[in-house]
């Protein structure tokens, strides 16, 4: 038995020990999708050679590096500058360096919001992205990574290093076929070196009958900056566990997200910020927008360990119910063990503000036109850190798109595009 | 001020940790039916409530103690503590003050309790309940004047089979979690209060629980019921001897509210809670739970938490009738090693209902402190609203403060707002006081007290008056 | 009263103060004056005894004692008194608390008996009049929910209640509107006595209209470049900071 064998086989161990987490599991208490996942756990992944016909090719103006996975293969990518190195994990695995793979398919039990589904997802991965960006390379164009889903399941692995004082920008973008159930069981880790810089988008627009589970996992050593944002638009199911750990002096990190519903769509966001050592800070804003019989649920948990002093740290979270068939759960936790720490958080659940919504009538808009403006500026607080402004764009319009007569906002944004 | 050793400023600090040297009858440690046969026979109760109590522990065994709560003991052993204490009285129970025995009375008044006075003075009725038995309630002819029952629960099972009937575990049902399924096996004594349609209650009921003997577990049962437009308000002291083993105390509490009807329950919690080294101290695990069943019901909570080595706690109100009003101010302290992992439940099931949740959590030494918390807005509870602010106060580097709070919402029209902040003493609010003349120590108890305020502001006034003290006691050689 | 000599501060890793000496002798009032930044707020808290400042050099002198080693609230009562630039707010801490729980403490310090509430309540009535201060402010928390100016005001009111012997105002006059200027002023005139000094820390001329200090210096750079008399104020405000500097050669 290979190496990589031995590695895979454990991870199966412990997957199978754990299985699909249940709702008896605290983190798990309002999203049970043991029925739905069932039939793609042990759906063999397609051949090397995926079709690549009908993989669409969105945000064509934005000047990116380009990769496309199909069904959680590497197809096709473009060349990375100077500095930056980058390898398929399919390629590193079979030249089965022992220390680079195990560092590569190690399971950890005991990482924040760890699961069977992360174990499943070492033991399936057949590919990914491998990269090193060298100390002090900044990268000036965004890594655009476009992941289809055809048919099956897909279990993609992202390792990315930042060494000191590098800069990367990455945007995971998850869309699948239309007419087909699957499962995307993604994990992508991230390695900050001392000053280093990462924003990272994850754009879930899955199909409407599929189920999406993303984890991002992010260490940071001193001074380095994160900023994330998560947005969940598509996807019959959709959980994103994001874990942050703030390892050295003054690591900064920004986690950002909205989630809009609608239908029977159901989306959980779990996040965890461990605060680990002094002078750090953290900022969190959720957001989300529920129709139809959405479900949404929020988990935002920060952790302030001993000896992590000066920690400044502020979360929120908010909700607009729109129908009077949606639910959200949200439970934003503050967990401090020292201090000398300044933490605020909050959450809401509501709906639109009576006096602005009077406010834009006595102005002359229709009440459901100004019911669409003040959700589209409740969305947009969150969506106005995403950059490249390209992204921001396609983002806006992607959510806008989905609320009911999209048609008014649309023009409306047009008018705003066209004014600024 | 400082000038005792730390563990002996522990000892300091806890002022009601002396032990009563009276005779009491207890039984052996252990427990099974017979025990719950035998505790039903000593209270001559009907069968009805024996069966009662046979299925309470029959559900019990099936249950296991919960462990999700952010604290952390060694296991209890259920068959080491004494399920029945009761200082030996001659014949039946007293019927007047002057019948209670006096040691007992001393006990009273040594915890600042004169139940004399009370009943001179003060002119709020008192039930005491001392170990399993409940040994004097005062003022009871004017209660009765205005239809108000209140008494031990033992005598009202006797004297109101029915109202008993009716009400017990319609709240908490025996089957409702493991400390509760354990007290409905085995509780022993407790209060009863019933106010009747548009009564309003013409004074302060209180209760003071004290646990004496050693090895013995307090389960005491409260039922309070406010018919139609009646109004009470309740108030509940809690302390016990120092022991360096740890004494198990899980009480439930039921509240029904009929429609119009308001219940004000207050509580000022110092049991025993150990020493530096957590040692010995009171394990408090308690189901509080109200049922605001009418229209424009109001259920009020408020709890001044400092005693007790491990606090498991959740005072709720199920917000069932339309207009319904609950709310809950709490002030939680732990120090040393004690572990408080205490909230609030608001179930909102009516339309409009409203909910308040306040919470100060203070941590110093090695204490810590969890507020857990539930609001639910159930499909069809249209136009509720809830708002939570729980704030964290941190002395101390070695402490924990940790927020959980769950928020679940199904209905559109509902508007839920959840506010939270940790922090430590602001270094510019005690250099103000300072620069005012102001000794630290005494900026800090004035903070402190200042952080508290919007609770301490719910309390009856004797009751605010005792709260302050009891904060100021407590921070005694906690802040350094 | 006041003696300070050669006096270095740090604050972090940074050195404000670069060997400061100022003598303040009693019934005399001082006035401050200096650019942002100069070390004036420095020196004020280091005289009150604010935590995070660290003497690297020299020392105080305050009626002939070495004031570093008193903590705080020794120094208040020993008669010093800062009036805050920044007053903090304290939720839920009701102002006369605070005052009556400060002069008490005093008074134990100096062997005198409590004041009980009627006494307080009366003294406290009659130095609110002073500052022309709502009564109603009495019964608030410290400064919670307070204007810019109710603030300042409310120093005006503590400092005249504690009745100190050193008065430390650090810029009282930021802030406020001309109303409240003349209102805080006529108090801090009101205190004027010949036991009593006043140290007045500011960047204008403005509240020096209002009262005419005895003693103007200069601070900038972490030193005290000049020293005058009411004249060198107004000079400072029709000309600047920048030619002390350039006549200190820096």
């Amino acid at each position: 038995m290979s190496a990589i064998d031995r590695l895979r086989a454990q991870a199966e161990a412990v997957f199978a020990r754990h299985g699909v987490p249940a709702p008896r599991l605290e983190h798990w208490k309002y999203t049970d999708i043991r029925r739905v996942v069932a039939p793609f756990i042990d759906h063999a992944s397609p051949a090397a050679s995926a079709e690549q016909g009908g993989v669409p090719n969105p945000l064509r103006d934005l000047d990116a590096y380009r990769v496309t996975f199909v069904d959680g293969r590497l197809v096709d990518g473009d060349t990375l500058p100077d500095g930056v190195r980058v390898r398929s994990l399919a390629a590193v695995l079979a030249e089965a360096r022992g220390e680079e793979a195990s560092r590569l398919l190690a399971v950890d039990e005991r990482a924040p919001l760890f699961n069977g589904l992360v174990a499943l997802n070492a033991a399936r991965a057949c590919d990914g992205l491998v990269i090193d960006v060298a100390d002090g390379v900044c990268v000036q164009k965004p890594l655009y990574v476009l992941h289809w889903g055809a048919v099956g399941a897909a279990h993609p692995r992202h390792w990315i290093r930042l060494g000191r004082h590098a800069e990367l920008t990455l945007i995971e973008h998850y869309l699948s076929d239309q007419e087909q159930a699957g499962l995307t069981n993604g994990v992508t880790r991230l390695e900050l070196g001392a000053g280093a810089h990462a924003r990272h988008v994850r754009l879930q627009q899955e199909a409407r009958r599929r189920v999406h589970i993303g984890r991002l996992e992010a260490r940071q050593a001193r001074a380095s900056s994160l900023v994330s944002h998560s947005i969940a638009l598509g996807g019959a199911w959709s959980r994103v566990d994001i874990a942050c750990t703030l390892a050295d002096e003054a690591a900064r990190c920004r986690l950002d997200g909205l989630y809009l519903l609608a239908g029977r769509q159901h989306a959980d966001h779990h996040t965890e910020i461990e605060h680990g050592a002094p002078f750090g800070v953290s900022r969190e804003m959720y957001r989300g927008v529920l129709d139809g019989r959405a479900r949404a649920v929020f988990n935002g948990r920060i952790v302030v360990r001993e000896g992590a002093v000066k920690t400044d740290s502020a979360q929120r979270n908010a909700n607009l119910l729109l129908s009077d068939r949606a639910e959200v759960d949200t439970k934003p936790e503050l967990e401090i063990y020292n201090d000398d720490v300044q933490c605020a958080h909050g959450a809401t659940v509501g709906q639109l503000d009576a006096q602005q919504l009077f406010y834009l009538r006595a102005r002359g808009l229709s009440e459901e036109q100004a019911r669409q403006l003040l959700t589209f500026a409740f969305a947009d607080e969150v969506l106005a850190g995403i950059k490249p402004p390209e992204v921001r764009r396609y983002v806006e319009r992607a959510a806008f798109g989905k609320l009911p007569q999209a048609g008014d906002i649309a023009s409306m944004l047009q008018q705003a595009g066209g004014a600024a | 001020m400082n000038t005792l050793k730390p563990e002996d400023a522990a000892r300091q600090e806890y002022r009601a940790g002396f032990v009563t040297d009276i005779e009491s009858d207890t039984l052996p440690p252990g427990l099974n039916e017979e025990v719950i046969r035998h505790i039903s026979a000593r209270k001559e109760e009907p069968d009805w409530l024996l069966e009662w109590r046979l299925s309470a522990y029959r559900h019990w065994l099936k249950m296991r103690e919960p462990h999700w709560a952010h604290v952390e003991y060694p296991p209890i052993d259920y068959q080491a503590i004494s399920y029945y204490s009761a200082p030996k009285a001659k014949g039946d129970g007293p019927k007047s003050l002057d019948e209670v025995d006096p040691k007992l009375l001393e006990t009273y008044e040594k915890l600042g309790i004169p139940l004399r006075e009370q009943e001179m003075l003060a002119g709020v009725a008192v039930d005491a309940v001392f170990d399993s038995v409940s040994v004097a309630t005062t003022f009871r002819e004017k209660l009765a004047e205005a239809g108000v029952i209140f008494c031990p629960i033992s005598e009202a099972v006797r004297e109101y089979p029915e109202l008993v009937r009716q009400y017990l575990g319609s709240v908490v049902p025996v089957q409702d979690n493991f400390f509760a399924a354990l007290n409905s096996a085995v509780f022993t004594d407790g209060s009863f209060v019933y106010v009747p349609k548009g009564v309003r209650c013409p004074m302060e009921l209180s209760t003071y629980f004290r646990i004496n003997a050693s090895n013995t577990g307090q389960f005491e049962r409260t039922l309070i019921v406010a018919d139609a437009g009646a109004y009470v308000s309740y108030l509940e002291g809690c302390t016990a001897p120092m022991r360096d083993e740890n004494q198990l105390h899980a009480a439930v509490v039921e509240l029904i509210a009929l429609d119009d009807a308001e219940i004000k329950y207050s509580t000022v919690q110092n049991w025993y809670p150990g020493d530096e080294r957590g040692v010995g101290g009171i394990y408090n695990f308690v189901t509080k739970r109200a049922d605001c069943r009418g229209a424009r019901s109001k259920v009020s909570w408020t709890q001044v938490e400092t005693g007790s080595a491990i606090t498991w706690k959740y005072p709720s109100c199920i917000l069932r009738g339309d207009d319904a009003v609950g709310e809950f101010y709490s002030v939680a302290l732990t120090k040393m090693r004690q572990q408080a992992d205490t909230g609030t439940k608001m179930v909102h099931l009516g339309k409009r209902t409203r909910s308040t949740i306040v919470s100060k959590g203070i941590a110093a030494g090695m204490g810590q402190q969890s507020y857990r918390g539930l609001v639910r807005i159930a499909r069809g509870a249209e136009g509720a609203r809830n708002y939570t602010q729980c704030d964290s106060l941190l002395l101390g580097d070695k402490c924990g403060a940790h927020t959980f709070p769950y928020i679940e919402v199904k209905e559109p029209t509902a508007i839920v707002e959840h506010e939270a902040t940790t922090s430590r003493i602001g270094e510019d609010q005690l250099f103000y006081c300072r620069a005012r003349g102001i000794p630290e120590e005494d900026a800090v108890n004035l903070i402190v007290n200042g952080f508290c305020k919007d609770v301490f502001n719910e309390l009856p006034m004797e009751f605010a008056v005792e709260a302050n003290r009891l904060m100021e006691v407590s921070l005694e050689g906690a802040v350094g | 009263m006041l003696k300070i000599e050669n006096l270095h501060v740090r604050v972090e890793d940074k050195d404000i103060l670069k060997g400061i000496n100022l003598e303040v002798r009693a019934g005399e009032v001082h006035a401050i004056m200096g650019p942002n930044g100069s070390g004036k707020s420095t020196l004020s808290n280091v005289i009150a005894g604010r935590p995070g400042y660290t003497v690297t050099e020299g020392r105080i002198l305050y009626q002939g004692r070495d004031l570093l080693r008193l903590t705080p609230e020794e120094r208040v009562w020993e008669g010093i008194f800062l009036a805050f630039q920044y007053p903090v707010e304290i939720p839920g801490v009701n102002n006369t608390y605070l005052l009556k729980a400060g002069v008490n403490a005093r008074r134990r310090h100096q062997g005198l008996p409590e004041l009980d509430a009627m006494d307080f309540m009366r003294l406290v009535r009659e130095k609110a009049k002073l500052v022309e201060l709502d009564p109603s402010f009495l019964a608030r928390g410290v400064n919670e929910g307070f204007s810019g100016g109710e603030k300042k005001r409310n120093e005006i009111f503590q400092m005249a209640v504690l009745e100190p012997t050193l008065a430390l105002l650090d810029e009282t006059d930021s802030g406020l509107d001309i109303d409240a200027l003349r209102i805080v002023a006529h108090g801090v005139n009101q205190l004027r006595s010949p036991e009593r000094a006043m140290v007045l820390v500011t960047h204008y001329q403005r509240l020096l209209d209002y009262i005419e200090p005895d003693v103007v210096h200069v601070l900038a750079d972490g030193r005290i470049l000049k020293t005058g008399d009411a004249a060198l104020a107004k000079e400072l405000e029709t000309r600047g900071y920048d030619w002390v500097r350039k006549e200190a050669g820096i």
